[in-house]
């Protein structure tokens, strides 16, 4: 079992981590402690002190707000999109590009889709504007509901940690 | 259909010897193949008789037995150390443009275009089995493109040595721990003996992109981030064609340059340039001499294809791009196969797709007296294809093809016409207005992204030095994205209030034949898929979409025949149908 410091786990949270390092963790078994080091680093770095529970994209957590104890899909500017279990998507601001000049700003002709076949969905945090996800799926393709975890069991049988207390 | 006798007693039948060579690039190298997978059998045959006289028969059952036990609980505990349980859902498309005039077909009725669909459905449960559910995937069309459900299954065990289980002790017991849903009728499973099936990989590869997402991100939330893979490069283009070679000889071209595609973005660095195919191994797009000595197709560039790997805070891998100049062949055809008018993979957490494909090639291009004349060449890249640079340095009554028909059938290639191979990118993960500006320098300098799309997409503020060489302004480039954000919120809209606009046009049916040829078929072949789609948009319950009311050739959409409809077949079924 491989064994890394919170130091080196934090230096890879920042894609700084020396390739020798990153190597032996692609190579070696996984370390079983890099969860609860991983929720060190990132809780460190964004600028509210609601309990993350889990990452779901790069600035995107469920966290337990500390006022309601609810859990919630939460930007890490600190917006709130609601309950965890709920998709975060149908409460952000989108951008469709379905037309060849929304596409041209993104990649040059011929380069892009044609957008009588695809489309791309850009879906923004409304308060900072961070691009969190991008669809590209055909005209009418339902918004995806890309995650839905298992939370407890996760804490509770996979990675034995305590699970935070949650109101809803 | 079934397998075919090649061999008997370790020795290959005549006609199929005959018959391979006719059809494969270098003869030498599959004969070469064909003895080493004779002497892999013997050794194999070896060794398990050694054991057998060791062991005895007992023993060995016993141990077979267990090994794949070992499997079976070995990829369960892997999926335990690296996943969080839960449902993951993505899902994948290829184009099917089938209906162009460089289509040249056979059956009359192939001749529309469609839409591959693959929805993902990947269900990890607090035990640690998972299950990989397809339902809601599209229809087998009139294409080559279908595949069976060993072909789908079977591939993704590849992929898994790769990613999940990256092990050489992968066996059956994967498959004993794995659950898969292939509807029955769907391209990954058809219910009728008319499909075809040569060219399954143009889709396989792309179809199970879904899993790699989804597994992606459960490393992602998981922590492992140095295991995240933003997706794959749609590994084309496949030059193919043939004739007789520059040696006089039949010859049938495949080139494997795809082998080195570009990968996808990790959650910690850029995805590898001309790197890898997520199918094979090893990733290598060979020697340009060795190349130029097995095909009649001299090279007039090789270069990194500029643009090619998706935008992100780590960007996709760039493909490459080499420009071939038909050189010495006789009777000589060749066609394009790979992705144009979509993408098959998507970027994760806010980073974009590649760059899809474009096809280019031309002919009469008169370039045999600008050689002899001295005259300016097309060498190099196709940097932006806007700019047509190649067309400056032949004919001008030269006949250009260059549009996104990236699926086409053979055409006629004489000496000294041209054919852009276009090999993929990888795509990007995260925003790329997090992308770093120092990597953006070296993307510039190396060609890797074109400066106003650096600009557009990243937000950076550049300019070039006296050498050529381009710095970003630091401080002006963190304004410019601030601004950038608010460009995005002012543009953007909710997306409950989007999706009001969008189902006004579902209602209306407004989309093109290929989308809604798509769902046509996903429809007819899941209730489940079709309910949920009308659920989310709140359709009327009247709301159909029957194939029938396309007024494109419909054949199959009614009558299928199963091979297990046959009176002397038994079909084996290894999926839940």
């Amino acid at each position: 079992m491989s064994v890394y410091t919170q130091e080196q786990v934090n230096y890879l949270v920042e894609g700084k981590l020396d390739w020798e390092t990153t190597m032996r963790m692609l190579s070696m078994p996984k370390d079983d402690d890099r969860f609860r080091m991983y929720l060190n680093a990132l809780q460190s770095k964004v600028p509210w002190d609601d309990k993350i529970i889990l990452p779901i994209s790069l600035h995107l957590y469920v966290a337990q707000n500390k006022a309601t104890k609810n859990w919630v899909t939460k930007c890490s500017c600190g917006h709130e999109f609601g309950d965890y279990r709920k998709n975060w998507k149908l409460e952000a601001l989108v951008y469709v590009r379905d037309t060849p000049e929304a596409m041209h700003e993104v990649y040059p002709t011929l380069m892009a889709p044609d957008t009588n076949w695809q489309v791309y969905r850009e879906y923004y945090c409304p308060e900072c504007g961070t691009m969190h996800d991008v669809e590209a799926p055909t005209p009418w393709y339902p918004v995806i509901h890309e995650f839905e975890p298992d939370i407890e069991a996760f804490y509770n049988d996979w990675v034995h940690l305590p699970l935070p207390e949650k109101t809803n | 259909m079934t397998c075919r006798k090649t061999g008997i007693n370790d020795t290959p039948l005549r006609d199929w010897l005959h018959e391979s060579q006719r059809n494969v690039r270098t003869t030498k190298y599959w004969i070469l193949d064909e003895c080493t997978r004779i002497a892999g059998c013997h050794m194999i045959r070896a060794l398990v008789e050694e054991v057998l006289a060791a062991e005895g028969i007992e023993n060995y059952t016993k141990f077979a037995h267990e090994i794949i036990e070992e499997g079976r609980r070995g990829l369960q505990a892997r999926i335990k150390a690296m996943t969080v349980p839960g449902v993951y859902r993505r899902v994948a498309f290829v184009d099917i443009p089938y209906d162009h005039e460089d289509m040249s077909l056979a059956s009359e009725f192939g001749k529309m275009n469609s839409i591959m669909h693959a929805p993902c459905e990947m269900t990890i449960r607090p035990d640690a089995t998972w299950r990989l559910n397809f339902e809601g995937a599209s229809r087998w069309g009139w294409h080559s493109f279908n595949a069976n459900q060993v072909a789908f299954t079977s591939g993704i065990w590849v992929m898994l040595t790769q990613t999940l289980v990256p092990t050489a002790r992968i066996n059956d017991g994967a498959y004993y721990a794995t659950e898969f849903k292939l509807p029955k009728g769907t391209w990954m499973n058809p219910d009728d003996r008319r499909t075809a099936h040569a060219y399954a990989w143009h889709f396989l590869v792309s179809g199970w992109s879904g899993i790699w997402r989804g597994m992606s991100q459960s490393y992602f939330a998981r922590g492992y981030l140095e295991e995240v893979n933003a997706g794959n490069a749609n590994t084309s283009n496949w030059l193919q064609g043939g004739g007789i070679n520059q040696d006089g000889e039949a010859h049938a071209v495949n080139s494997f340059e795809p082998a080195a595609c570009g990968t996808g973005a990790c959650a910690i660095k850029d995805g590898l340039n001309h790197a890898a195919a997520v199918w094979n191994p090893e990733g290598d797009m060979g020697d340009i001499e060795i190349w130029e000595m097995a095909e009649p197709l001299l090279y007039l560039g090789r270069n990194v294809k500029t643009n090619s790997g998706g935008y992100g805070k780590f960007r996709g891998g760039c493909g490459f791009e080499t420009l071939r100049m038909v050189w010495k062949a006789q009777d000589w055809s060749m066609y394009f196969m790979g992705n144009g008018y979509m993408n098959s993979d998507w970027g994760l957490m806010g980073g974009y797709p590649s760059a899809t494909g474009y096809r280019f090639e031309a002919h009469k291009t008169d370039l045999q007296n600008r050689i002899r004349e001295g005259l300016s060449l097309p060498l190099g890249a196709d940097r932006n294809p806007e700019n047509t640079e190649y067309e400056r340095h032949i004919s001008a009554t030269a006949r250009v093809k260059r549009d996104q028909q990236c699926t086409t059938t053979e055409a006629i290639f004489e000496n000294h016409d041209l054919y852009l191979n276009y090999m993929r990118g990888g795509p990007g993960f995260g925003d790329p207005l997090d992308r770093d500006c120092a990597a953006l320098e070296h993307d510039l300098n190396n060609r890797f992204v074109l400066p106003e799309f650096a600009e557009k997409v990243y937000g950076v503020v550049i300019a070039q030095d006296s050498n050529q060489v381009w710095e970003v302004d630091v401080e002006k480039t963190a304004v410019r994205r601030k601004q950038v954000r608010k460009e995005r919120i002012a543009r953007a809209v909710p997306t409950r209030e989007w999706m009001k606009e969008e189902r006004a046009r579902i209602l209306t049916k407004h989309a093109s034949i290929q989308v809604r040829h798509m769902f046509a078929t996903s429809f007819d072949l899941s209730v489940k898929f079709k309910n949920e789609f009308k659920a989310f948009w709140d359709l009327p319950d009247a709301w159909d979409l029957p194939e029938s009311e396309l007024g494109v050739p419909s054949f199959g959409s009614k009558y299928r025949m199963d091979l297990s409809k046959l009176p002397d077949v038994r079909t084996v079924t290894l999926v839940e149908e």
